[in-house]
């Protein structure tokens, strides 16, 4: 092949105009995508990070006065947003027998480093990036202070003040998280042999009873419509259909437990956490009705993807 | 055809090496941390001095909008690699981060169209016009790669966890300028000191070293 050059100033200009045009082409592709990606971004930025709703339940002794308990909080932020929840205060609970703390960082809820709130920024965030936005975990411990004897009465945790470790503040709608006092009572004649729990809503408890029972009725959760998001069967039959109700179990009979959140979901469900309780009311031979809470109703969201998050947080702002 | 004189010459083939080894320290990023062991700006300032370099052969536009470029990008770098001392309560928020990149990407292109284009310029003066059209489809091909190159960095950061196609990306990123590196080495060959004598005095033996020409 032979190649043609045009020499002299002819050629020159001819490459310069060729060059040129491909230089304005190429910065202007560049700049479009740039100022478009940029814009796009701008747009979709969190003014504040948002807590995704938790609907949780927990059955706690209230006996021992040093307890400690722990649940976790998820909320979304922006990328580029280094802060870590160090706090959490719950304006409306006046229970001065509990109190509440907060960390991103599993390791200090085991040593309570967390209580030196310094301790938290330290750390690198365990924050998960998904997209231009970043998936935290916050774990909340209730610490007891005395001894909570009431019976049968809920702690509700509604609206919270968290605190970040630059110094600001947030208020935020945590969904409703439920702290049972005192309910368990440890000599039910039902014994677990095996449970194995999943975060997408399905789980399996099986038990064996140690007298012979009759079922008398099944109780959801009243924090939110739990009949409507998760199935629970015993022993294969729907719990809160009515040919469960006279069911006998007889003594040294193996119960399966099974749970499930069958979809469809809408994306506020799919993107909220649950966990909640529910209560199968048993008579003994004697004649004595206990209530066996039913404790792996349980669903976490597993969120991978940026533009699932997009539509989330649209369909919130649209409410 | 246009003469250069061998201080002309000598510079070109000067230009063209610090260009090269700037373009090189671009590439390679050794880190300690957060600090730079290798920071960007001592690469950029290589190519500012190389840049500097051609001034005494041609005075164009081109090249002084060069210098103004490398320039610029010399302070970006500055200000990028103290950022990380800054602390954690300083923190870019990603839109800028992503405006930061698009405008570096041009300013880049900018830069290297210059060079090229003044580089052509001076082939075409010394009636090397073979290598004068290499040198502009080398530059055009850069053009559109790094172009590319820097669309699809700015696009996938709307997609960080495609792990496969950051690495893609990066991977033709330093290919592409080492591949650059090839390119501006080969123009320093060009301005090799033996071909001075060879090209302007047609001369294949005897080259004097000290620089006297013959009579």
């Amino acid at each position: 092949m032979t190649s043609i050059y045009i020499s002299g100033q002819a050629g020159e200009m001819m490459g310069n105009i060729q060059n040129r045009k491909c230089l304005i082409a190429c910065v202007f592709i560049l700049g479009i995508v740039t100022l478009g990606v940029t814009a796009f971004l701008f747009v979709v930025r969190l003014e504040t990070p948002i807590f995704l709703k938790s609907y949780l339940e927990y059955n706690y002794s209230g006996a021992d006065p040093s307890n400690r308990h722990e649940f976790s909080l998820q909320y979304l932020s922006n990328t580029d947003d280094s802060r870590t929840v160090i706090g959490i205060e719950f304006p409306n609970i006046a229970d001065d027998r509990i109190v509440f703390y907060a960390t991103e960082f599993p390791d200090n809820v085991f040593n309570m480093d967390f209580l030196l709130s310094d301790q938290g920024s330290a750390q690198p965030s365990t924050a998960q990036k998904i997209g231009v936005y970043s998936l935290h975990t916050v774990w909340v411990t209730v610490q007891q202070l005395a001894n909570i004897e009431d019976q049968a009465t809920y702690t509700v945790l509604q609206n919270a003040r968290v605190k970040f470790n630059d110094g600001s503040s947030q208020e935020v709608t945590i969904g409703e998280v439920r702290l049972l006092w005192n309910f368990t009572r440890d000599d039910l004649k039902f014994y677990q042999i095996r449970s194995e729990s999943t975060n997408n809503g399905a789980s399996e408890e099986t038990w064996q009873s140690g007298d012979d029972f009759t079922v008398i009725g099944f109780n959801w959760s009243p924090a939110v419509k739990a009949e409507e998001l998760f199935s629970v069967t015993l022993n294969g039959i729907d719990a809160a259909s009515d040919e469960l109700k006279g069911a006998e179990i007889t003594n040294g009979s193996v119960v399966t437990i099974q749970t499930n959140f069958p979809p469809p979901h809408n994306l506020t469900e799919k993107f909220s956490t649950y966990k909640l309780l529910a209560f199968l009311t048993l008579k003994d031979s004697n004649g004595v009705e206990w209530k066996k809470p039913i404790n792996y109703i349980y669903y976490r969201p597993a969120i991978s993807s940026f533009w699932e998050i997009l539509r989330y947080n649209s369909s919130q702002s649209e409410k | 055809m246009a003469l250069l004189s061998l201080e002309q010459w000598e510079s070109m083939s000067s230009g063209y090496r610090k260009i090269f080894w700037g373009i090189l320290l671009l590439l390679f990023h050794i880190n300690l941390g957060p600090i730079q062991l290798l920071p960007n700006f001592i690469g950029y300032l290589l190519i500012s001095s190389g840049i500097g370099s051609f001034h005494k052969c041609r005075d164009s536009r081109g090249l002084k909008r060069a210098s103004i470029v490398s320039g610029i990008l010399i302070v970006e770098s500055i200000i990028e690699f103290f950022t990380p001392f800054w602390g954690d309560s300083f923190h870019i928020p990603l839109p800028f981060t992503v405006l930061f990149m698009g405008v570096t990407s041009g300013l880049v292109l900018l830069l290297f169209y210059d060079v090229l284009t003044a580089s052509s310029e001076i082939l075409c003066q010394i009636d090397d016009h073979s290598f004068a059209a290499e040198t502009d489809r080398c530059l055009r091909i850069f053009l559109v790669v790094d172009t590319l190159v820097s669309v699809a960095a700015v696009l996938l950061v709307l997609w960080p966890e495609m792990l496969l196609f950051w690495i893609a990306v990066i991977i033709c990123g330093f290919i592409l300028r080492l591949w650059l590196a090839t390119v501006f080495s080969k123009l320093r060959r060009r301005y090799d000191h033996s071909l001075f004598y060879a090209e302007n005095f047609h001369l294949t033996s005897d080259i004097p070293t000290d620089g006297e020409l013959p009579k």
